[in-house]
Formats: C-alpha cells, structure tokens, sequence
C-alpha cells in the first residue's frame, strides 16, 4: 500500500529552482532512502511534505488524500526530525518531550514518555537540560519526539550529522528497530551513502532537484555494468583474454578491472577458469557510493 | 488553542529573559522610590521654585499617588523596550534556533499557533504592567503612605486622594492598551525575521522614530499625528485632567485598536505564508 504520493512537485525560490518536477512514492513498510548531494532539494521536498514549505506546483498524497496547503491533520500521523534536533536547550529532556506529547494530545503521557526514553537510552538523563547533551543525545532525542506520538511515518533528514562513526552505527541500528518493532515507515535523507545502502530497502537519487532514479538499492546496484577487480595467475594474458571476449579491460599493478553487470559474473569467473587461469580474487568495486558519483557528476 | 497557549506560557515562564523585564522594572521603582525617600524634597522644591510665589502649598506632596503617577511615564519608553525583548523573540527566536520547526511539525494550524504566541505576547505584557503598578503602589504605599496627588500637566491639578482610584485604574488600563500596540507590532516584526535580535532593534527603531515626530512635529507633520499611534502613547495622562477630554481618549483607544488588528492581521498573514527555511 502506498503511504505517501509525490507527483510532479516543484519548488522555486524567485530565479532558483531548488525542486523540479519531482515524483516518487513510498510503500508502507519501506526505510525509503532519500539520496544526494548537499544543495539537491533533499531537504526542501522533506520540508514540502511536512507543510514547512509550501510547493510552487505539484501535488503530495499522504494515505490517498491530498494533501492541501492548509491540511494540518495528517501532520499527527508523521513524526520528523529535520537536520539538527532544535529543541528549547533551557528545558530539560523530559520537558522539551512533555510540550510535544501535550500538543500531540498522547493519552497516558508520562507512560509513553517514559517508553521512548527508554528506547533511545536517554531515561537516566531526562532531567538534564537539554544544553548539556552532547549531539548523538540530541539526535536521539530528535528521535524520540519524532516517534512520540507513534505515528505512521518518520522522515529523517540526515540523522547521522556530527556524529562520530559508532553515533552513526548506533543510529542505523536504532532507526532498524523502530522500523521492525515499531511497524513504522521511515524516509531517511542521507548524503552519506553507506548509512543508505546499509539501511533502507527502497531509494530515490536526485541531484539539482530532479529525479536520476528511484528503486529497490539492490535493483539499483544491479542495473549498470560496474567494476570488478580481479587476481589471476598471470593478469595480462587474462586481459587479453576477456578482450577477446569483447570485454572492456584495464591493466593494473596486481589485478585487471573489469566492467561487467552483477549478473554476469558468475560467467565471466566461469570462462577465466575453463582458459585455465588460476582465480585468486574476484572483487565488486561498485558500491551506492559510486553508481551515485556516477549519476550526479 | 488552550494547549498551544499553555505552552507557550510555559516557554516565557521558563526563559530567563523574561525576568529581566521584571528585574528591571522593580529596579526602576526601587530607585525611583527610594530617590524620593531620601531627597525627595530638596528634587521636588525645584519644581516648586518658581510656583512658591503663586501658591502656598500645605500637607504632603510625595505621596504614594504621586510616585506611581510619576513612574507611569516609564510607558512612554522603558517598559515598551523590556516588552519587546519577550514579544520580539517569541516567533524569530524560535525560528532561529529552530524549535518554531518541531512547532510546526504538529497538527496546529499556522494561523492557532500565532495567535497563541500573541495571545501569550500579550498576557506576559499585561503582567509587566500590573506589576508596575503594583510595585509602584505597594512600595509608595510602605514609604510614602496615601495622600492628595498633584500633577503638573497643562497647568497645577490636585485630586483628593479618594479621586485617584479609578484615574489609576483608567491610566494603567489605557498603558496596557499602548503595550498590546507595541506587543503586536514586536511579534509582526518577529514573524518576519529568523534572528532575534531583528525585532528588537526595529521595534525599538520604530517607536524612537515615532516618538521624535510624535514629539517634535513640525507643522507639515501635525495632519498626520493622530493616527501615529506613539501619539497616544502618552493619553494615559488625560486621566489626570481635571477636566476628562473623553473624545480623546475615546480616539486614542480606537486608533490603537485598529493598530493592533492591523499589526496582528499582517504578522499572522506573513506567518501563514511564509517558508519555514531555518
């Protein structure tokens, strides 16, 4: 079931088109990876969908129904975390959540306040203002009011900013589990891609506003040649082998690249062992990473 | 709306700037007061200098009457400057550090949430003023004790110490009313800014401006001088005539009324519309 439709959405600031015609749709369940570079309209079509922008043209559907510039209610049905985690620094956690779960209306709110900060770890400094809380704590505490009001969606717009490699693995993990055990669908925007391979199912790239591509990450991984490297015994006779085979070949120091589609490299292993080349190590060089370097350059 | 404004009570209540107002009030009367107290007649036989000839003056002149007359001229320029340190932050300084986002991210309409920020705006207004007059009364009260009041405005009025209740009364109302102007002029100019820093300055700008044509306008400028509001700022004192000029004030409370709907009806439009980029 599509939970969220995004048709033909433009956004223009006077002369400066930061969104162009964009259109994708997120499927309930999905961890929808939003990726591209920094200045791609990421964040202004986040913000669109939130009702913080309002859009030049196009249309956004959220469970089926429009979404009008006026709508309001299906905000209670989102929960977001937009860049930085700006909550009021001078009110402690437990406040800064308190606020959010009155305007919510959450019944039983202590109770579900308490849940929360359990799930992110932060029940043992929930009086502690909000100042004195390092920025993986601010960023969790972002999620927490995001997931307060246990809503149906989250969009997270580059949750991993600052922080260090193992903040960045702990949020993965955490944004899994609200996933899995929580049933929530989640949109992350990242220019970080391994955060986006690592986690989300589904994925759209844009750059300079437009659409490049939209699809399952595996589907994307899979849809264009990419580089191997392999080790054979002798690498320049097993170049000029596979350019026999009409296969494009580089030479280099300790192995040979080549550039075939995952697909075919079950045969391509296959043909180099019958010619009686000894395989060491056959290496996907192509991550998201690069299939994205490549679509944005 | 009633959440939304409970909080946002909750948000003035908690920040620390909002005690300055009152700090700064309780300093002013303090000194003001105790000035009095010490040398109060030797500051107010210089303005009796040149009456002595004309009037022979009997009894108490600095009573607790004549002290918080005296203080509610800190209306004019004072009390607008702390107002607009509360009223001007409370839109742009949200939406500078972000937190106006996570408001906006919830089921409220734009159009609720700034009126609550008004309407809180505005209570947090009123209670400045009151505890101006409080302060004043309470402390004058302490120091001074009740008496006659004699003001000096357009000529000598003195008022029997039973007459001055509702002039008061009538006074602080007609200030409150100056401050809501004031309040929603802040807040409009904080709907369109993202610093807080912004609203406070223009305002203040504003008012100076205002109340140097308001002051000192020149003959060209005279058409124009009833419908600047800083003009009325200063009605209050028509409550210690001793002859009322009601159709003044009666003018004086539509022409501010109109600013505040004016004031309030373009920050609320600019607040609906506007993208939220911070």
């Amino acid at each position: 079931m599509k939970l969220l439709e995004v048709e033909n959405l433009s956004k223009s600031f006077k002369d400066f088109h930061a969104v162009k015609n964009l259109s994708f749709s997120v499927e309930q369940g999905d961890i929808y990876g939003f990726l591209g570079p920094n200045g791609a309209g990421k964040s202004t079509t986040l913000r669109m969908i939130l009702g913080l922008i309002y859009p030049t043209s196009g249309t956004i559907r959220f469970k089926g129904e429009e979404i009008k510039p006026n709508s309001r209610k299906y905000l209670s049905s989102i929960g977001a975390l937009i860049e930085r985690p700006d909550f009021h620094t001078t009110l402690s956690a437990y406040n800064n959540l308190n606020i959010f779960a009155q305007l919510s209306k959450i019944p039983n709110r202590e109770e579900r306040i308490q849940e929360v900060l359990r799930e992110v770890k932060l029940d043992d400094r929930q009086h502690t203002k909000v100042k004195a809380y390092s920025q993986g704590m601010k960023q969790r505490l972002g999620i927490t009011q995001a997931i307060l009001h246990k809503p149906d969606l989250i969009i997270l717009d580059e949750p991993s900013n600052g922080l260090d490699p193992q903040g960045q693995a702990d949020m993965r993990e955490l944004i899994l589990r609200i996933s899995r055990e929580m049933n929530i669908t989640v949109i992350i925007s990242s220019h970080i891609l391994s955060e986006i391979e690592l986690i989300a199912n589904r994925t759209i790239i844009i750059s300079k506003g437009e659409k490049l591509r939209e699809g399952g990450v595996q589907e994307l991984m899979e849809a264009e040649q990419m580089n191997i490297e392999i080790k054979t015994n002798d690498n320049e006779k097993a170049r000029s082998f596979l350019e026999s085979q009409n296969y494009s070949v580089e030479l280099k120091p300790k192995h040979i690249r080549v550039r075939c589609e995952e697909s075919g490299i079950p045969e391509l292993n296959s043909k180099l062992v019958q010619a009686g080349f000894l395989v060491f190590e056959v290496k996907q060089l192509r991550t998201l990473e690069e299939y994205f370097i490549h679509l944005t350059a | 709306m009633r959440t939304l404004l409970k909080i946002e009570l909750y948000k003035i209540l908690k920040r620390p700037r909002t005690y300055i107002g009152f700090g700064a009030i309780l300093l002013i009367v303090l000194a003001l007061e105790f000035a009095f107290f010490a040398e109060g007649e030797t500051l107010i036989g210089f303005v009796f200098q040149n009456l002595s000839s004309v009037f022979r003056l009997e009894g108490k002149i600095i009573t607790m009457n004549f002290l918080t007359y005296m203080l509610l001229n800190v209306l004019i320029l004072h009390v607008p400057i702390l107002i607009c340190l509360v009223t001007g932050d409370i839109i742009s300084g949200e939406s500078a550090n972000g937190s106006l986002r996570l408001l906006l991210q919830r089921p409220y309409s734009r159009a609720k949430i700034y009126m609550a920020k008004w309407t809180a705006g505005v209570i947090y207004t009123i209670a400045l003023v009151v505890f101006l007059g409080l302060v004043s009364y309470l402390l004058g009260a302490a120091l001074f004790g009740d008496g006659d009041l004699i003001v000096f405005r357009r000529g000598v009025h003195v008022f029997d110490a039973a007459d001055v209740q509702w002039r008061f009364i009538g006074a602080f109302g007609m200030g409150i009313l100056s401050m809501m102007v004031i309040a929603s002029l802040s807040i409009m100019i904080s709907s369109f800014t993202n610093n807080s820093i912004g609203p406070i300055v223009g305002t203040i700008a504003v008012l100076i401006v205002l109340n140097i044509i308001s002051t000192v306008a020149a003959n060209v400028l005279q058409p124009i001088l009833p419908y600047i509001f800083t003009t009325h700022v200063i009605k209050w004192q028509y409550f210690f005539d001793t002859t009322i000029d009601w159709g003044a004030i009666q003018t004086a409370i539509v022409v501010q009324v109109v600013y505040i709907i004016v004031f309030t009806a373009i920050g609320l439009i600019n607040f609906k519309r506007k993208d939220i980029l911070t």
